[in-house]
């Protein structure tokens, strides 16, 4: 049974009586924990600084606010205003920081392979979890006697949702496991068009590894001064 | 506060409450008539003493009532009597040292219970000298990061103000969140003193630091728990105490 419950005002109950409220206490700590968890997997990369933090919360926040600003214009510009608050969108749209915190730890414990099978699943169930939520939600809800139902519009509407679902999943935790110590991929590229190539091929200056600092940043200076 | 006042003015406070000394102690009422309003709350049999004592007050007055050296019939000058009559330092400063001890013992004794009324005492004295030594622990690891405690510190206090006051039927205001945060992140100072001499990289530091994290959030959702009366709920207020230690945590290990 996935539908939500009504009181006698004819308003959702609290959470506290029904399993299928939304409320925003599991999506603001899964925000939390997946900047914290994120944080950690940077430290053991050794590309921890307190500045990321912000920047992975500002990063994971512009995202959700991308989103459900988004899916208020869709609203409004389907004619469906009625079918979904935009609390009930940030609830619906933060229960997939659950799934990338999981998918960070096991990327953790047991590498990439296992990491994008975790993130694929969780995919999975978070589109089929949004889909027959909010479907019940948009169908039984209090919007849903309006003279226009506009049923076919809301079924697109909760179809986009669900499947931007995976997409940001996957954007926002590929940053963080797509490290490879000792490999800077785009700047042994760079290196390599002027000349520099790795260090096996020679270079008296020991090639470009030598101008790569740990957190894949170029040190420029370096390279402007070697001969 | 209040209990302050009414022991400052030679008692009259207690014996407004003991009936028949009402009328013999006006004098004290007359220097210091601004109390008067917190009297009525009394029950009816002592209305008429307020009564009593008021009319004797207002015809006693006559325009002497910004003058406390005519008023003050203790012994010695009017100057005298008001030095003697100040409060100590340290409890004019609001800073109750056997508070403070209580409360740092009920944050480092996750289990033992402690009463609402010492955390009720809202100092920031405690969280103050906590937080420097969390930085100066940090310090002595090469990483000068102080404006990143405050920084955090300042938004998980005020998202947690903000959460409890959501979760708890009665509120908590924002400087009892200040300070029993600031009280229990003593565990975090002393992982960051650890972290200086031995690293807590490998899994034995992430060990020790998820259980001193577990222990700060231990102890916050206790005396949070305590003050806000909410019992079934202290899982739900240790998470996110957890999460704010959490990164005090990342902090003290990277």
């Amino acid at each position: 049974d996935w539908s939500v419950k009504y009181g006698n005002s004819d308003e959702p109950v609290p959470a506290r009586f029904d399993i299928n409220a939304p409320d925003l206490y599991i999506p603001l700590m899964a925000l939390v924990t997946y900047v914290l968890v994120a944080g950690f997997v940077l430290g053991t990369q050794g590309r921890f600084t307190p500045e990321q933090l912000g920047l992975l919360a500002s990063n994971a926040v512009a995202w959700l606010v991308l989103e459900n600003f988004f899916i208020l214009v869709t609203k409004y510009v389907m004619n469906i205003s009625q079918a979904l608050s935009l609390w009930h969108t940030l609830a619906f749209s933060s229960y997939k920081f659950v799934g990338m915190i999981i998918s960070l730890l096991v990327f953790l414990a047991f590498g990439r392979t296992a990491y994008y099978w975790t993130l694929g699943y969780f995919a999975v169930a978070v589109a089929f979890f949004l889909i027959r939520t909010v479907k019940t939600f948009v169908l039984e809800g209090p919007g849903a006697y309006a003279q226009d139902g506009g049923t076919k519009r809301k079924l697109y509407l909760l179809l986009f949702i669900s499947l931007t679902q995976p997409f940001i999943m996957w954007w926002l935790t590929s940053s963080i496991t797509n490290f490879v110590p000792g490999k800077m991929d785009l700047a042994e590229m760079a290196m390599a068009g002027i000349g520099m190539g790795a260090a096996k091929v020679g270079g008296a200056v020991g090639g470009a590894k030598a101008f790569v600092q740990p957190d894949g940043e170029v040190d420029y200076e370096a390279l402007l001064r070697a001969p | 506060m209040s209990s302050y006042w009414m022991d400052d003015q030679n008692n009259s406070g207690g014996d407004w409450t003991s009936g028949n000394q009402g009328q013999a102690s006006n004098d004290g009422w007359a220097s210091f008539d601004y109390t008067q309003p917190s009297a009525p709350i009394q029950q009816p049999q002592q209305q008429s003493y307020y009564s009593q004592a008021q009319s004797t007050v207002n015809s006693g007055y006559g325009g002497n009532m910004f003058n406390p050296a005519q008023q003050t019939l203790g012994a010695g000058g009017g100057e005298s009597v008001n030095f003697e009559d100040e409060l100590p330092l340290l409890e004019e400063l609001g800073i109750n040292f056997d508070h403070i001890r209580q409360k740092t013992v009920a944050v480092l004794n996750p289990v033992g219970t402690t009463s609402a009324e010492v955390i009720a005492d809202q100092d920031l004295a405690g969280p103050l000298v906590f937080c420097l030594l969390f930085g100066g622990a940090l310090l002595l690891h090469g990483k000068v990061q102080f404006g990143f405690i405050y920084g955090i510190g300042v938004v998980g206090c005020l998202g947690m103000y903000a959460l409890l006051n959501m979760m708890a039927a009665g509120g908590i205001s924002l400087t009892c969140t200040v300070s029993v945060l600031g009280y229990c992140l003593l565990p975090m100072a002393l992982l960051s003193l650890l972290a200086a001499g031995l690293t807590l990289q490998g899994m034995v530091g992430y060990i020790i630091s998820i259980m001193a994290v577990l222990w700060c959030s231990l102890s916050s959702s206790k005396l949070f728990v305590t003050t806000c009366a909410m019992d079934s709920q202290q899982l739900l207020v240790a998470y996110p105490c957890f999460l704010v230690y959490g990164v005090f945590a990342l902090l003290a290990i990277f």
